[in-house]
């Protein structure tokens, strides 16, 4: 039974760093995709993780809600990527290495799946940032849209408009690709 | 509703009414892009390390929040002293020996503080841009015409640097013109320049070799040649 | 606390003195020519180039030494010549623009901001719109202000919109709003919340101690922040 965020957090206030460790292993894994695939590259998302964390260690005792510690970061690293995705731009989009999906796909048309996925990529960086965002949070990290309010402050009605705009546009952008 | 963009302005109309709402059947096509997104990435497996190593730098967090409060009008003057305080608190981020220099940018920390010249700044005093008082005796020099030059205390966390250098737009952006010095434990770096009036561009380097913005400063717009900067803004003094 | 102070001012005044005196470049820029600042750290056809570019500003009426900074900035990182020039005209083109959207009486600061605003991506209407809201004080703070808000992540639209809100407070409000937003946005803040409510509450104070009075005006005669190369506006068309 894994130790609870409250008490972590508590513990993390007291000095006990070891504490914010085991925040920390819990919740970078939780949180990269998203980083990466709104940023666009690992190297990317690996800054704005690092920065999320330390944000969220210097503030502390500002987060309200101990126990929903996890909530609370992954604002402060929404917020991270958004500032982060505006000073870089857009020129500067790598691809995501993922030796992982290629070893599987050895299985299931190999070069198929990464061509798509790089596809997908590509038209994923094409996408106005916060119609990405909100397309990653709905359908890739399966968030609830009340969830998504939290996270990003926007309306519920905002973010499923810009989810349906980025459905919209993908289709648009890879239509050329038949996949189903 | 804080955000301010096309999507939202839409979406407010749909909720008058205005437009029609759109329907929230599953789509094959969407799941198709979803499922291929949702394989897990990887990112370097040393990444919890390096930000542990990050935290362990830092000082201990504070256990009471310093402000809590928006500043009313008749706390003008202390909200001012407490930014200036926060500002001033250093921030110690110790630079990953793993990545080389490539970890720089996400952890350097940069304190610019302006530092007042004159009399009579009561409670503005420390602020970083808040116009402040007229040169003191023996600095009438640095008093260029109207425009009266205000002295800026660049300062950069960087324990692992053999040599910081700043540049900008007031040196020519000569890498070699304004070296920092390192505090007596070489964890810190700074140095005091004088700026006119108005907006400055700048940037580290480090070592000879990397270029560095300020992450706590405002990055600069425009274009950059690849390696982004920071904004200093300065305000001219009060005339006394 | 006074006397510690003055130590201090003292210290920073021999120590920026000494400065001075080993670094004349730092600040001093306004007494050489641009063809003295470029010097030989471009290739030839490149300074030439450039210095084309800075000719057309000059004849336009433009402030011209961010042409040069630009110039010096790419030499020193080792920057294509192709690509030194296209960035020297872009600034150009933005000085142009910014002086278009606030008037022919800008003085050059200003003119320099508002080219770092649209930079930024703020329109030209936005500060034209500053320019009617705020039509006697220098707007270089107001400028700034807006373009280090949208420099923090704050979205171009609401950066706008609360500048705008706060365009007749005085300089020192506005920069300690900025001041506001960059910590609550350093804390976890979404930038554009941290905008939006630090504008209300700005908005707030300001009314409340009249905002309406000229006093609050930083064209207000005791205050200097208008630099004294304010050229007198001129007549404008109705």
């Amino acid at each position: 039974m894994e130790t609870a965020d409250d008490l972590l957090v508590q513990r993390a206030l007291e000095g006990d760093t070891a504490a914010f460790g085991v925040l920390v292993r819990r919740y970078r894994e939780r949180y990269q995709r998203f980083a990466v695939y709104m940023l666009g590259s690992e190297e990317d998302a690996e800054e704005a993780l690092q920065d999320a964390f330390l944000r969220a260690y210097r503030s502390l005792a500002r987060c309200e809600e101990p126990a929903r510690f996890g909530a609370w970061l992954y604002r402060i690293l929404v917020n991270r990527c958004r500032t982060h995705g505006g000073r870089r731009g857009r020129r500067e989009r790598t691809f995501v290495r993922d030796p992982a999906a290629l070893l599987t796909a050895r299985e299931e048309h190999p070069a198929e799946q990464a061509a798509w996925r790089e596809e997908i990529e590509v038209a994923l960086a094409r996408l106005d940032p916060l119609q990405r965002e909100a397309f990653l949070l709905k359908h890739v990290e399966e968030l609830s849209y009340e969830e998504m309010a939290e996270l990003t402050g926007a309306g519920v009605s905002a973010l499923k408009m810009r989810v349906k705009r980025a459905c919209d546009r993908l289709r648009e952008l890879l239509r050329e690709v038949e996949r189903v | 509703m804080f955000e301010d963009d096309p999507d939202s302005r839409e979406a407010a109309r749909i909720g008058q009414g205005q437009a029609e709402p759109m329907s929230e059947a599953p789509d094959a096509f969407v799941a198709s892009v979803a499922r291929a997104l949702r394989r897990p990435v990887r990112l370097d497996p040393t990444l919890d390390d390096r930000i542990m190593a990050a935290v362990a730098a830092e000082p201990a967090p504070a256990s009471r929040p310093f402000d809590a409060l928006p500043a009313g009008p008749a706390d003008r003057g202390s909200a001012a002293r407490r930014a200036w305080r926060w500002l001033r608190r250093p921030r110690t981020v110790r630079i990953s020996p793993l990545g080389g220099l490539v970890g720089l940018a996400a952890a350097a920390a940069l304190l610019v503080m302006v530092r007042d010249q004159g009399p009579g700044t009561g409670d503005q005093g420390g602020s970083r841009e808040i116009a402040t008082a007229a040169p003191a005796p023996g600095t009438a020099g640095l008093t260029t015409g109207s425009d009266t030059m205000q002295v800026v205390t660049f300062v950069l966390v960087a324990p692992e640097a053999q040599r910081v250098a700043l540049v900008g737009d007031f040196n020519d952006w000569q890498v070699g013109a304004t070296q920092l010095r390192p505090t007596q434990s070489g964890r810190m770096w700074s140095v005091d320049v004088p700026l006119t009036p108005g907006r400055h561009r700048y940037a580290f380097v480090v070592d000879g070799e990397k270029w560095l913005p300020d992450p706590a400063a405002p990055r600069a717009p425009g274009p950059d040649f690849g390696t982004p900067n920071s904004v200093v803004t300065v305000t001219p003094g009060r005339r006394s | 606390m006074r006397s510690r102070r003055s130590g201090a001012r003292l210290a920073a005044a021999l120590a920026a003195l000494a400065l001075l005196a080993a670094a004349p470049a730092a600040g001093a820029q306004g007494a050489r020519t641009p063809a003295e600042r470029l010097g030989t750290r471009l290739d030839p056809a490149t300074r030439t180039q450039v210095l084309t570019e800075v000719e057309a500003a000059r004849r336009d009426g433009l402030p011209v030494e961010e042409l040069v900074d630009r110039a010096l900035e790419g030499a020193s990182k080792h920057a294509p010549g192709g690509a030194i020039v296209s960035s020297v005209r872009d600034v150009r083109r933005a000085l142009g623009r910014a002086r278009t959207a606030l008037g022919r009486g800008a003085s050059d600061v200003e003119i320099e901001a508002g080219a770092s605003a649209l930079e930024a991506g703020v329109t030209p209407s936005v500060l034209a719109s500053l320019r009617r809201a705020r039509p006697q004080a220098s707007l270089t703070v107001p400028l700034s202000v807006l373009t280090d808000l949208v420099g923090f992540g704050v979205p171009t639209d609401t950066a706008a919109r609360t500048v705008l809100r706060l365009a007749r407070a005085q300089d020192a409000a506005l920069l300690e709003f900025q001041r506001d937003v960059e910590r609550d946005i350093g804390v976890g803040a979404l930038p554009a919340a941290a905008a939006s409510l630090r504008a209300a509450s700005a908005e707030r104070s300001l009314l409340s101690t009249g905002a309406n009075s000229p006093n609050l005006y930083s064209g207000d005669p005791g205050n200097a922040s208008a630099p004294t190369n304010h050229r007198p506006p001129a007549k404008r068309k109705p």
